[in-house]
């Protein structure tokens, strides 16, 4: 008998950006002062210039990534080759000078681009991984803040000798990132034949993100097809209505009509958890509920937990929660978790989190703190370079400035955005020592709590 | 053309600290701030701290950046205080720093021949050590070897019966704290035929440092690895650097156990010529969180006074190395510092096309030359110099008279909110 095993993998495709995107340095040239540079440079070496070595130092200028290489040199610059490498300023302080670019700054929202300081943004990493596919890697050390809130304020563990070998370049141990969507038997029964008689009401994705559905108005055609494509090339779900025809697709059902109508879909989201009890006698494949973090969600997770297959826990687009005083999604998930453990009940129900999951490290950080699989909104529009109308936080409230897109290329840049993030999903695995994604559910021993672990290390100091 | 670009980057590193950058420059980050930058450009050209400059801390908002000492006058004069460290506190044969601090491993290949001189002739004229990273011992670095630390580190490039002897400590690299648990990659482009050479490799080929060592599954197989370089070598001293994870402390005891003298720590946010963003960012703490745990840890096994515990990854400044003495190191490394000291802008390009645009972090025939091995030594040892002067200072104003008096004072510290 063939094995029908095959390792996943998925292949990643330049795909330039359709619309202009600023870059996070400006560099400046004062050209009286180069003018001036040009002809003190050139009287320097005028009785040299017959050599060619001579010439070659006259011509070469300060950039080596092509700055100055125009036709007009330093009095048109090519700003978008820019790297900040501020070469030129070291060279010729009085001449040149490269400063932030407020139009990088001004991109996205606040959760999407809280600072420029560092030359990088969570929006500037999405576009670059939306691009190439790949895993974004730079010399030096870490740029940022020390610790941040949310996801920030957190980090993963390592092991420093035993863990198995890293996947994919040095592949030699497999490491898996599936995980499934329902609710699994705790364990196997068979009649007197010998046949089995347990059913799971599962469905497998082999990497733990789904795609939400996005309200109307952060979304268009192009982008819903895209998004459809997309999640069948990656063979993950997309969350979304009106879906009658789609295997791939989790249908989301606010009656028991359209739940009727979602027959051939993979699995069902309820709206409303009151249709539970109805909606169970019409399908029988996983049923879930779509749980908004408000007031009380924890007690609805567990009493929801009983009779659901999965829950969708979603705080808002930038990761907070729907209470009054409001938290982080991580807090959200610990409580969650947490609390359906002491019901004796975690094994029972899949969690998946979603809100404000914008950077590959989310990822494993939701896992850690208790979900099983995550669902992404507004990445989704970034890797699109859909442009948010002010904040993108509330999506009933959220706009975007509507712009067609080619869908096989909208299709093209979130392949790549989950090719990059499937890499650094396993880069985050391997160092961690753990070889399967189903382990990192609740897993809270391999993350350190920056909470926790400043007030240990800094505790008996005075002021802290 | 090298010596056009090289006096005129020479002239403007001379230049910034004085004529300052616009608000809105692109230079520096949160981290290592534009002031931090010019600051550590300033020392190195005049051997002293700057007056008008913030040369203390970043902006990082957390950890060493919120730390500070309780000063307070005291009889005690600047030059009296010591900085010299022991580094072999277990065993005969002692290794004596001159100062608390020495060279973290960059490979030949990820920075320069002439960069990697410039730091061996300031660590034989300071009195501290520099370290070959793992790329092999280039036979330039020979006159140097009394001040030379080499690597045994997962990819075994370059590693011989040879180099090990030719050292002073032996340094066992399991992790680095910019990419724990993943290994090093220097890119095709870098290994030019010298490296490939050192490397005992193919000219452009990529070259992989996996993860873990693969001969190492345990502190008992981490000891047969001690057995066979004390063998090669009977009196080097073995350092174990490892990352900072959650149980850092049992890899410490565990280190110390299989023979170690130097446990060396190096946190998340330390340096790299590449690694992955997510990595540096996310993965393993920083080293403020992790020393204390372990001088706690190895304080309570009854076994602190018997190893020396060096911290790095992240220490840009005279006091960041007087902050992770009193959190408890013995003392620290440096890396980022001393590549800002010979004009690096910490841009994050090293291991862009060419590699570093003022020749530190490349393999590039042009680029390198404009790093002159008596320069840069010249730039380390005015900015040792003005560290030193710094954490004298520091230490005579909290009435202490030797830097080994202030391990573990967390007394002495202030947590600024």
């Amino acid at each position: 008998m063939g094995s029908t095993y095959r390792m996943f993998r998925l292949r990643a495709e330049e795909t330039p950006p359709l619309f202009p995107q600023p870059g996070p340095f400006l560099p400046k040239v004062s050209k009286p002062g180069l003018a001036r540079l040009i002809l003190k440079e050139a009287l320097g070496y005028n009785r040299k210039l017959l050599g060619s070595a001579h010439r070659e130092a006259l011509l070469s200028r300060p950039c080596i990534y092509g700055v100055f290489s125009g036709p007009f040199g330093g009095f048109s610059p090519r700003v978008e080759k820019c790297t900040g490498c501020m070469r030129c300023v070291q060279e010729h302080p009085e001449v040149c000078s490269v400063v932030r670019n407020p139009a990088f700054a001004e991109q996205g929202d606040s959760y999407w681009t809280p600072t420029a300081a560092t030359g990088s943004t969570p929006l500037s990493t999405v576009l670059y991984e939306a691009h190439t596919g790949k895993v974004p890697v730079r010399g030096m050390g870490y740029k940022g803040a020390f610790r941040g809130e949310g996801w920030d304020a957190m980090w993963t563990d390592m092991s420093e000798i035993v863990r198995p070998t890293r996947d994919g370049v040095y592949g030699r141990e497999y490491i898996s990132t599936s995980v499934d969507i329902g609710r699994r038997a705790s364990h196997l029964e068979f009649d007197a034949s010998g046949d089995l008689i347990t059913s799971s009401r599962t469905v497998e994705i082999p990497i733990p993100i789904i795609f939400d559905a996005l309200p109307e108005q952060v979304s268009n055609a192009d982008i819903t097809e895209s998004i459809r494509t997309a999640a069948g090339n990656v063979g993950t779900l997309f969350v979304g209505r009106y879906v009658q025809k789609e295997a791939r697709c989790i249908a989301l059902a606010g009656d028991l009509d359209s739940v009727r109508a979602a027959q051939r879909c993979a699995a069902i989201e309820l709206e409303d958890a009151a249709l539970l009890q109805e909606a169970r006698k019409l399908f029988s494949g996983p049923l879930g509920v779509r749980l908004p973090t408000k007031e009380g969600f924890v007690e609805r997770a567990v009493e929801l937990s009983r009779t659901a297959d999965f829950l969708h826990l979603c705080a808002d687009y930038h990761g907070r929660t729907f209470e009054s005083t409001e938290r982080h999604l991580k807090d959200a998930l610990l409580d969650v978790h947490q609390r359906l453990v002491q019901e004796g009940i975690r094994n029972e129900v899949t969690l998946i989190a979603s809100g404000g999951i914008i950077l590959a490290e989310h990822i494993p950080k939701a896992l850690l703190c208790g979900a099983d699989a995550v669902a992404l909104d507004t990445a989704l529009l970034v890797a699109l370079q859909a442009r948010f109308l002010g904040e993108c936080r509330f999506p009933e409230r959220s706009a975007i400035q509507r712009h067609r897109i080619p869908v096989e290329w909208g299709t093209r840049r979130i392949l790549n955005l989950m090719t990059s993030w499937h890499h650094q999903l396993i880069e985050m695995m391997s160092a961690m020592g753990v070889r399967e994604a189903r382990r990192l559910r609740g897993n809270v021993g391999r993350a350190l709590f920056a909470d926790e672990l400043e007030r240990e290390a800094f505790g008996d100091i005075q002021g802290y | 053309m090298a010596e056009k670009h090289r006096a005129h980057i020479r002239r403007g590193i001379e230049l910034l600290p004085q004529l300052g950058l616009p608000q809105d420059s692109a230079l520096g980050d949160l981290r290592w701030t534009k002031e931090l930058i010019l600051a550590t450009w300033w020392q190195a050209l005049t051997g002293k701290s700057p007056e008008n400059i913030e040369h203390r801390i970043g902006a990082s908002g957390g950890g060493f950046d919120r730390l500070d000492f309780k000063l307070s006058s005291s009889g005690i004069a600047a030059e009296q205080v010591s900085l010299s460290i022991p580094l072999n506190r277990r065993d005969s044969g002692q290794v004596t720093l001159s100062l608390p601090w020495y060279g973290g491993g960059m490979s030949l290949g990820s920075v320069s021949l002439n960069f990697m001189l410039s730091r061996a002739m300031a660590a034989k004229a300071a009195g501290t050590l520099t370290s070959t990273g793992e790329g092999g011992y280039p036979s330039e670095l020979l006159p140097y070897k009394d001040h030379v630390i080499t690597q045994v580190a997962t990819g075994m490039f370059g590693v011989s019966e040879e180099t090990i002897q030719s050292c002073r400590v032996m340094e066992f690299k399991y992790a680095q704290g910019a990419k724990p648990g993943l290994g090093g990659h220097l890119l095709a482009d870098k290994v030019t035929a010298e490296v490939a050479r050192m490397r005992e490799s193919a000219e452009k080929t990529s070259l992989y440092s996996p993860f873990p060592f693969h001969s190492v599954y345990s502190v008992e197989d981490h000891k047969k690895h001690v057995d066979w370089v004390k063998t090669v070598h009977p009196g080097v001293l073995v350092s174990v650097k490892v990352s900072t994870p959650i149980d850092v402390e049992m890899v410490a005891i565990g280190s110390y156990d299989a023979g170690a003298h130097i446990i060396h720590i190096d946190g998340g946010y330390g340096g790299t010529g590449a690694a992955p963003e997510i990595a540096k960012k996310n993965i393993a703490m920083p080293i403020e969180l992790a020393i204390p745990r372990v001088h706690r840890y190895l304080s309570s096994e009854g076994v602190r006074d018997k190893v020396t515990l060096i911290a790095s990854g992240g220490i840009r400044t005279a006091y960041d190395v007087a902050k992770a003495i009193a959190l408890g190191a013995d003392g620290c490394v440096i890396g980022t510092a001393e590549t800002i000291a010979v004009g690096c802008t910490h841009c994050g390009n090293c291991e862009r096309g060419r590699g570093c645009q003022i020749g530190i972090c490349t393999t590039d025939e042009l680029l390198g030359q404009f790093i002159q091995p008596e320069w840069g030594a010249r730039r380390l040892l005015n900015l040792y110099s003005s560290w030193a002067a710094q954490l004298r200072e520091l230490l005579a104003s909290l009435g202490l008279k030797s830097v080994q008096e202030l391990r573990g004072r967390k007394d002495l510290l202030v947590y600024r909110r």
